[in-house]
């Protein structure tokens, strides 16, 4: 597994350059739309910079890439080695998953960073002054945010086992999530029905959230987290409900 | 009397270069600044000349340089050294005319859509070789009447059996008529009945057709039924080029008697009838291997019987690779 | 010649008999790609909804940039990804040899073999807005610079297709990538604005060294009237016939360096 991600070295390269030119792109076009205006919706310029910046950053870490592949492994039957062991298919799934990303965050997250201080020369990107506790938190958010990723994929996934061609759902997870997590654009700039949406959805835990505290504009409340972690009890058990009529399904069907 | 031949090289070579990493971690992270690597001779002066109408098989074992051959004379690969001439072509330049007249089938690649019937793959080849209506008609009746597949060439290739599926690629790929074919181990995986199919079809079609064929086969019996002539192949140097009876008649000129008696019986007694390869006696279970000369086999199958009490016995050639091993130790001796 | 035609709506004969044969694959991405497209025109709704006008242009005319970024997009994902993704897949899997042995040219048959339908409705759609808007701003073109925005929209396709397919081509010469053929997507952003909004070394980069910029500004300036400046129009075309060559040419030396797998 180690020796596969090093051989993707440049794959990752690749990977990284490709997600820093949208991050590019999208300043030119802010800046364009800032002309002559120091504030949009209580944001400054640096401050847009910064938010989309950190969003690349959680993008990087919370992202999940295994919907297509593990689709057509169960598409074509190869999950029955999982089947008859003991260890669960859903806990290969993540370890692959969490193993490969330790992976090549090791290697992208300096370039990252590299990349962040280049950009800082380059571009009006605002300053993070950060105390460390918050950067703990921010963790914090990225490993949940992660996980419900994860779950939503996983729950892709699981729908390989009714339908066939359950390949390209994964486009529905990544609208959505960009239009309810605060990914696309910072939730003050979304219609007001949208921003509706955004209260009831764990989704603003991922991106919003956690960005806009780190950024100041923000204070967390226990609530939030009782919040979060209800959604997340929620999302785990419907997984494993999931889980459990899909090994039904698939051993009824033959396999 | 000399027509030109079909098929000519001379001197061919193919040299690849093949990256070696070391295994492991460690490995992968040295190979980021650092990779050797060693020339592999895949083919390494190979000559000969084949002449229109000939079937010939070339015999050898995996990784000879069969199918790398076949590749430098269907112009896929460009060769280290030597000019192959394939209907006066020079297959590397791939032109349209010269790929008109040939084909080559390789037994485990597909030609054909996987999603779609046969007969989508065979209308499409058709207008990739512009192969004429009338012509394209007369030669699909033909072809599928010979190979028996009039009710599958509508059903969706993947949904076709391994023999069904080797059937419409040989049919996809004749259907221009080659002139000459080029076989790549076209039989393998397919069960006895249906290599004799395809046998019996290739046969059919060189008579037919006149077509020259070039056959790569781990099959003794591909080539034995098929082909007259045969060139043998080891590390990329022909070893062998002449009539097939010949290597038989020369090398395998043993056939195996496998026996299981019900009674122990002696080596010495066994070893009057032939060469005594195995001797197992322990008690309760008693055979022996006898290499025992082409000729006689028979016969002496017949005196054994008699004479032994024999609970079985098999009768066997030995394997191609025995005789190409037989073929190389007297090379190299 | 006719060969050639011949065989292009052949095998667009058999993408529509595979269509029909995948029928609710065909209707979901449908759903899939009109999805993206709303996406898309949301996003800079959003953004431009902040302020009159971006880097010179009205709203309306970036609607314009905006659709002519769907129909190229369209195109993108329908007959250059699809084609792409089969040509890399070949080059690894060893099949690239059966193209090689016919006796069509390789280039066309990589190009023209597979290509979805399934993002026909967004070219419509961009098509479409882009008219209505046209329509609504009451602009009127002639002949000559509708001529002249075909030309530039099929100079973009055909740059956009000859940069991937030199990428697809390396293909030829690593062991194995996995993303290559994500590359020449990653950069649809920078046509999906005009080339104005782009400021300093980046503009400099966009219009000139990698001319992206000017795959969906040129035929919008000329639609809106901004009428940009004639050697930048001639550089595209130049650059793009330069582009297309080298994709031909260096397809040719690198198929001299291929070996088939498996051999």
């Amino acid at each position: 597994m180690f020796i596969r991600s090093l051989q993707f070295r440049t794959e990752l390269v690749i990977y990284v350059l490709l997600d820093i030119l949208p991050f590019f792109v999208l300043f030119f076009v802010w800046q364009a739309a800032f002309s002559g205006k120091t504030e949009i919706n209580s944001f400054t310029l640096p401050q847009i910079t910064q938010y989309y910046f950190l969003v690349m950053i959680i993008e990087r870490v919370t992202s999940t890439y295994f919907e297509n592949w593990r689709a057509t492994e169960i598409r074509e039957g190869k999950i029955d080695y999982f089947l008859t062991r003991p260890f669960s298919y859903i806990n290969d799934v993540f370890s692959k998953d969490v193993g490969g990303k330790l992976v090549s965050l090791a290697i992208s997250l300096p370039g990252l960073a590299v990349a962040f201080f280049l950009i800082s020369l380059v571009l009006p990107v605002a300053p993070l002054s950060v105390a460390p506790h918050q950067i703990f938190i921010f963790i914090f958010f990225m490993i949940t945010g992660y996980l419900i990723q994860f779950m939503i994929a996983l729950w892709i996934v699981l729908l390989t086992f009714w339908f066939e061609g359950s390949s390209g759902l994964e486009h529905f997870k990544w609208i959505s999530v960009s239009l309810f997590s605060g990914a696309m654009i910072p939730t003050t700039f979304m219609p007001t029905w949208i921003q509706s949406v955004y209260q009831f959805l764990p989704l603003k835990y991922i991106f919003a959230v956690p960005i806009t505290y780190l950024q100041g504009t923000l204070s967390l409340t226990p609530g939030m987290f009782l919040e979060l972690a209800i959604a997340l009890l929620c999302m785990f058990g419907i997984t494993r409900v999931f889980w459990h009529y899909a090994l039904y399904q698939y051993s009824s069907a033959g396999g | 009397m000399s027509k030109p031949p079909i098929i000519s090289i001379t001197n061919l070579k193919k040299h690849f270069k093949v990256y070696k990493k070391k295994p492991g971690l460690w490995g992968s992270i040295q190979s980021l600044w650092h990779r050797e690597y060693e020339v592999v001779k895949a083919v390494d002066g190979i000559s000969f000349d084949i002449a229109e109408g000939e079937i010939v098989g070339f015999i050898g074992m995996n990784g000879a340089g069969k199918t790398t051959t076949l590749k430098m004379l269907s112009g896929l690969l460009y060769p280290t050294e030597g000019q192959p001439s394939v209907l006066g072509y020079n297959p590397w330049e791939r032109k349209a005319s010269f790929q008109k007249q040939f084909a080559l089938v390789m037994g485990q690649k597909n030609q054909l859509w996987w999603d779609l019937p046969a007969v989508e793959t065979f209308y499409l080849n058709k207008a990739i070789y512009e192969i004429p209506d009338e012509q394209f008609e007369k030669t699909l009746k033909k072809l599928v009447k010979l190979l028996d597949v009039e009710d599958i060439i509508r059903i969706q290739v993947r949904k076709l059996s391994l023999g069904q599926r080797m059937k419409c690629e040989l049919i996809a790929a004749l259907l221009h008529n080659p002139k000459v074919l080029f076989l790549d181990e076209p039989t393998i995986g397919l069960d006895v009945v249906m290599q004799k199919t395809l046998r019996d079809f290739i046969k059919a079609y060189n008579k037919e057709f006149g077509a020259t064929i070039i056959l790569t086969s781990h099959y003794m019996d591909d080539v034995k039924e098929l082909c007259e002539r045969a060139i043998i192949i080891d590390h990329g140097k022909k070893i062998f080029d002449g009539k097939l009876q010949d290597i038989i008649d020369k090398y395998a000129r043993n056939k195996k008697l496998s026996l299981v008696f019900s009674e122990p019986v002696t080596k010495k007694d066994l070893q009057a009838f032939g060469d005594l390869k195995e001797f197992s006696d322990d008690g309760s279970h008693y055979t022996a291997t006898l290499l025992v000369a082409r000729k006689k086999a028979t016969a002496v199958a017949a005196q054994v019987l008699s004479k032994f009490p024999v609970v079985d016995v098999t009768i066997e050639e030995p394997p191609i690779e025995a005789i190409i091993r037989e073929v190389f130790s007297k090379e190299g001796s | 010649m006719k060969k050639y035609w011949h065989l292009f709506w052949h095998f667009r004969k058999v993408d529509f008999m595979r269509m029909m044969e995948y029928r609710t694959d065909f209707v979901f991405w449908l759903i899939v790609s009109l999805m993206w497209t709303a996406f898309n025109y949301f996003f800079f709704f959003l953004i431009f909804g902040t302020t009159e006008s971006v880097a010179g242009w009205s709203h309306q005319e970036l609607v314009i940039v905006l659709s002519f970024f769907t129909m190229i997009d369209a195109l993108t994902w329908s007959v250059f990804y699809a084609n792409m993704t089969q040509y890399t897949q070949s080059v690894f899997s060893g099949e690239l040899s059966k193209y090689l042995l016919q006796p069509v040219s390789t280039i066309f048959l990589l190009t023209t073999q597979r290509m979805s339908y399934n993002n026909i409705p967004r070219f419509l759609i961009g098509l479409i807005v882009l008219v209505i808007t046209a329509v609504k701003m009451d602009i009127s073109v002639s002949m000559m610079e509708l001529a002249l925005i075909v030309v530039l929209f099929i100079c973009g396709a055909v740059f956009i297709y000859s940069g991937w397919f030199i990428l697809a081509t390396l293909s030829l010469w690593v062991d194995k990538l996995q993303n290559i053929n994500d590359i020449m997507p990653g950069f649809r952003r920078v046509y999906q604005i005009p080339r104005q909004v782009f400021t300093g070394v980046t503009a400099l980069t966009f219009t000139f060294i990698f001319p992206l910029g000017l795959i969906t500004s040129l035929p919008s300036e000329i639609l809106t009237g901004k009428n940009p400046p004639v050697l930048l129009i001639l550089y595209f075309i130049v650059a793009t016939t330069c582009l297309a060559l080298t994709a031909r040419a260096f397809f040719k030396y690198s198929i001299k360096q291929y070996s088939s797998v498996g051999g």
